[in-house]
């Protein structure tokens, strides 16, 4: 909302008030000045402060609400506008039939006779151009200047284009109208709309109709303005896409007890930029709004606010905001529709008595203790542990475009779509965080080899059932171009026994389709799939995810750190010959199962079908011998001879 | 003691502590100590000595033996402290870096954002990010009609499940499955349907706060964020507060932080929790009241880091990432 100084000085005395004061005062105070502008013509600066409006205040949408404020920010003087005398007249004009009181509560309407279109004065096209509008001709820019000035819209119709009395409705589907703009609007129903008897000839709060177009040859006026439903403007201006300094007044809660007044305005501001003069007397729809009465008490606010304020403080607060105290309470004005409870007073009060000057303190009550409370912050540890191997964190898009999805094998079907996405690049919800660091890799190995990334963020798994929501596990996905699978297979495992888990890697049955179709295996917890782990098609990578939430689930940080032995163990090393294409893990799980004294067996050399192991035989209780090893080693080499087919290099 | 065994004593105490290396030395401890050394030559007369001369010499020698051996040591940690020859070192030869990864500068921030308020009490909830309407919109008074919806632009599914658009989802869901005092602190994603440029992406990171209890007050909620600012942008800076307005805090305010430029820069949203949303979660508004606060941890990883463009944090190319190694 800009606001030229010169036109808010019509309304409240300035002076004195530094541009750095007024800034920050009124910012503080909750009327935020986003800019100061200077615009400079020949000798003559003007000033216009841009304010940001929020939505609970339509009434500081408008010159004369943001003179209300600075008044009761500054404790200065504020001067209402004179409402002019209009003449007595006895014609009525032309009947605005309301089917339902709803769609609005009060409108004034009235008809002016003998007007001339044409440019308007210098006053009025400099501040509504210092306000951002274009002048266009007498007509059009009074309307500007009253919907800035009062945050009211008016709309004046060719008299002599309209066809009998007007009728105000709603909008049926398919029904069409040709706005000022030329265009031509499909309404889908539900919108208000005015209609005389042959065609519609409006959209109120929207845009009006092109049939009654004021032109140069217009001579008479029907001039309306009125207040319609908020949310019946909000939903037109969504469906038919039309954004407008009027719309987004319109759809607001505005001061119901103004259109006369305005309207009194209006007509002798045409009189005094067009020669017209008012034909028919001024026809006004009240409405029966009444501002409510709102209990406030001291303690309330020192209560919610923290200090005590006193009751005189109070009053002079709420007084400079025009709110009136009564026997029963505090009654607001009616262009303050957004005060209804206490705690809208209280707010009033707070940003008057200046949040910077509060006192600032500590929270002192009891600390809660609830389950959540006694979780260890797991996701912390994993993201540490991970970079602390080396991976670098990366945040991706969790949503996703079709493209990827099918570059990946993947099926969209299986991903969540969002409705009315803004991109393609973002129209999917990603089922893997693979789908977010594969394309990665390629953006970074046009600059570097060593690639180590990692990502811990959400997936999302569509349901079946439109009364669940979907299934958000958090996944981890590392990618390295600098490891072989042995060392990520490490990683992941150390991560896991960190967490104090264990993880079991098995051969895939079913491989994903954006993983080498053999080098490639699944993760699982505790006989849960709970991941994959694989090189990528190009080879260049080998790429890991674990879902976390299930990691999570079963994580705990009670380790259970070993005995020590306190006997020398015997470590000795075996060579077999296997047979081509022999799985390792089940080979090293037979020697370890052999016998219970067997502790740790490693793959210490390999050479063609030769694999050396280093076995180490100890006991807790008692010291070993040879004598004690030797039928131990004789199980081994038989148990791998019949399970593995392998043959012991030398003789026992 | 005989003449002779002192002459011996005093040359082979002489000759060690001349000795100029380790196998100078040891030649010495053999010449004496050795199997066929002196001090054994000597021990070898005893047997044809009487019982009295005999004990005599044998204490005798025993004491020789004793202060060789004495001496030998001596000597043996004195060569050890000899200086050790000198070499060409250059100190500025390149180093080798280890393979040592960095978390994400939005890690970072939400890291330190936790960290603090841990110390007050406060644990991590979360929630999904496929939220209801009902539980991002509804129960924090934004009606379907409510003109701020307008600004927050949503993705949707269908009618009733959307991406959320705050993390105030969790706060909703918190309350109304935990009884007060509350004390949550909420990182997470959020969406907004925004056209995308330097600082507008489909979604960005939030870290939202909530203190339910029945003795807090306004002025508790300005103490623990002007904590918060000094602690992430250093005791020197300057917090100020203003007026704004949300639909689920009344009074609601706004957190500017003064850089070192003197600007002063938006860094959070905060209010007292409206009654109403209170009372959507079940908790009795006349008995407890509380805060909340939210702020972009995007916003705050690019004020404290200098990052210009919001993208770049979403970009996962290691030129950014690895800031250390550029």
């Amino acid at each position: 909302m800009l606001a030229p100084k010169i036109w808010l000085s019509k309304y409240v005395d300035l002076s004195g008030i530094s541009d750095k004061d007024f800034l920050e005062k009124m910012t503080f105070s909750g009327n935020k000045v986003e800019a100061i502008h200077i615009f400079k013509e020949n000798t003559i600066s003007e000033t216009v402060y841009e304010f940001e409006i929020t939505s609970n205040r339509p009434d500081t949408l408008s010159i004369i609400g943001l003179a209300r404020e600075v008044s009761a920010v500054f404790n200065r003087k504020f001067t209402p506008p004179k409402i002019p005398s209009t003449p007595n007249l006895t014609i009525q004009p032309k009947k605005l039939n309301i089917s339902d009181k709803k769609l609005c509560p009060t409108y004034s309407c009235v008809e002016i006779s003998n007007i001339t279109v044409k440019p308007s004065s210098q006053n009025i096209q400099k501040l509504i151009t210092l306000a951002g509008h274009r002048p266009v001709n007498n007509i059009v820019d009074i309307a500007n200047y009253i919907l800035w000035e009062h945050a009211q819209l008016m709309h004046t119709f060719d008299a002599d284009k309209i066809k009998g009395d007007l009728n105000l409705r709603l909008a049926k589907k398919n029904e069409k109208i040709i706005t000022l703009d030329h265009k031509t609007r499909h309404l889908i129903g539900g919108e208000i709309i005015i209609e005389d008897k042959e065609k519609i000839i409006d959209v109120p709060g929207i845009m009006g109709g092109l049939n009654t177009e004021i032109t140069s040859q217009t001579k008479r006026i029907y001039l309306l303005v009125a207040i319609d439903n908020p949310i019946l403007i909000r939903r037109a201006s969504i469906n038919l896409k039309l954004r407008s300094p009027s719309s987004t007044r319109s759809e607001k809660k505005l001061d119901l007890t103004q259109t006369e007044a305005v309207t009194k305005r209006v007509v002798k501001l045409i009189e005094q930029e067009s020669t017209g003069q008012q034909s028919t007397k001024i026809h006004t729809l009240k409405s029966n709004f009444k501002s409510p009465i709102i209990k406030l008490n001291q303690s309330q606010v020192a209560k919610l606010i923290g200090i005590e304020i006193s009751q005189s403080e109070i009053n002079r607060y709420l007084t400079s905001l025009s709110i009136k105290k009564t026997n029963l309470g505090y009654q607001p004005p009616a262009w303050r529709r957004d005060l209804e409870t206490d705690i809208d007073l209280i707010e009033e009060i707070a940003r008057l008595y200046g949040y910077n000057n509060l006192p600032k303190t500590l929270p002192t009550g009891i600390i809660p203790i609830h389950k959540t409370a006694l979780k260890k912050n797991w996701l912390k540890d994993i993201k540490s542990i991970i970079a602390g191997l080396g991976y670098f964190e990366t945040y991706s898009s969790t949503m996703i475009s079709k493209d990827l999805i099918t570059s990946m094998g993947l099926k969209t079907k299986s991903h969540l779509q969002a409705l009315h996405p803004m991109s393609k690049d973002y129209e999917y919800m990603r089922t893997t965080t693979a789908e977010s660091l594969l394309p990665l890799l390629k953006l970074n190995l046009k600059h570097t080899k060593n690639i180590n990334l990692f990502e811990l963020g959400t997936v999302f798994y569509p349901q079946n059932s439109s009364l669940k929501l979907p299934k958000q596990p958090l996944e981890l996905c590392l990618l390295s171009t600098t490891v072989s699978y042995s060392q990520l297979k490490g990683q992941i495992q150390t991560l896991a026994l960190n967490l104090g888990l264990n993880l079991d890697i098995k051969a895939t049955k079913n491989p994903t389709s954006y993983l080498h179709p053999s080098n490639q295996a699944q993760i699982y917890l505790k006989n849960k799939l709970i991941g994959l782990i694989g090189q990528t098609l190009d080879k260049k990578a080998w790429l890991a995810t674990l879902n976390v939430t299930e990691l999570i689930k079963k994580a705990s940080a009670q380790h259970q750190y070993p005995t020590i032995s306190q006997f020398p163990p015997i470590i000795e090393d075996l060579t077999f010959t296997l047979p081509q294409k022999t799985h390792l893990g089940p080979v090293i799980k037979t020697i370890k199962s052999t016998h219970k004294l067997i502790n740790k067996v490693n793959l210490t050399k390999t050479y063609h079908q030769n694999y050396t192991f280093n076995i180490t035989y100890q006991s807790l209780i008692k010291p070993l011998s040879d004598k004690l090893i030797a039928p131990i080693r004789k199980k081994v080499v038989s148990n791998l001879k019949t399970n593995h087919r392998a043959k012991l290099i030398g003789k026992l | 003691m005989q003449p002779n065994l002192i002459n011996l004593k005093n040359q082979a105490i002489a000759l060690i502590g001349e000795a100029k290396n380790k196998k100078e030395l040891e030649r010495f401890r053999v010449e004496y100590l050795g199997r066929k050394g002196q001090i054994n030559q000597i021990l070898k007369e005893l047997p044809n000595l009487s019982p009295e001369k005999k004990a005599l010499l044998g204490k005798t020698v025993n004491d020789l033996k004793k202060a060789i051996e004495i001496a030998i040591e001596t000597k043996q940690t004195n060569l050890l402290k000899t200086p050790v020859k000198k070499e060409f070192f250059d100190p500025t030869v390149p180093s080798i870096l280890p393979s040592f990864g960095q978390l994400h500068p939005i890690t970072k921030i939400v890291n330190q954002i936790e960290d603090i308020f841990t110390r007050f009490g406060f644990t991590i909830a979360s929630g999904p990010e496929v939220e209801w309407d009902e539980i991002n919109f509804q129960k924090l008074r934004l009606g379907p009609d409510h003109p701020s919806r307008d600004t927050q632009e949503t993705y949707y599914f269908d009618q009733k499940k959307l991406l959320r658009v705050h993390t105030s989802s969790v706060q909703i869901r918190y309350m109304t499955k935990n009884k007060p005092p509350i004390r949550i602190i909420s990182p997470g994603r959020v969406y907004r349907r925004d056209t995308i440029d330097v600082t507008h992406l489909p979604s960005f990171y939030q870290i939202e706060g909530l203190l339910i209890d029945n003795k807090t007050s306004l002025t508790d909620l300005m103490g623990i964020l002007k904590h918060t600012a000094k602690s992430l942008f250093g005791q020197d800076k300057k917090v100020r507060f203003y007026g704004h307005n949300f639909p689920y805090t009344e009074p609601s305010l706004e957190v500017e932080v003064q850089n070192n430029q003197g600007k002063w820069l938006e860094i959070l949203g905060c209010g007292m929790v409206h009654p109403e949303v209170l009372e959507n979660c079940n908790i009795d508004s006349t008995k407890y009241q509380g805060w909340a606060f939210g702020m972009g941890a995007d916003r705050l990883a690019m004020l404290k880091y200098n990052i210009k463009d919001i993208r770049s944090l979403y970009s996962g190319d290691l030129k950014f990432l690895n800031y250390a190694r550029t």
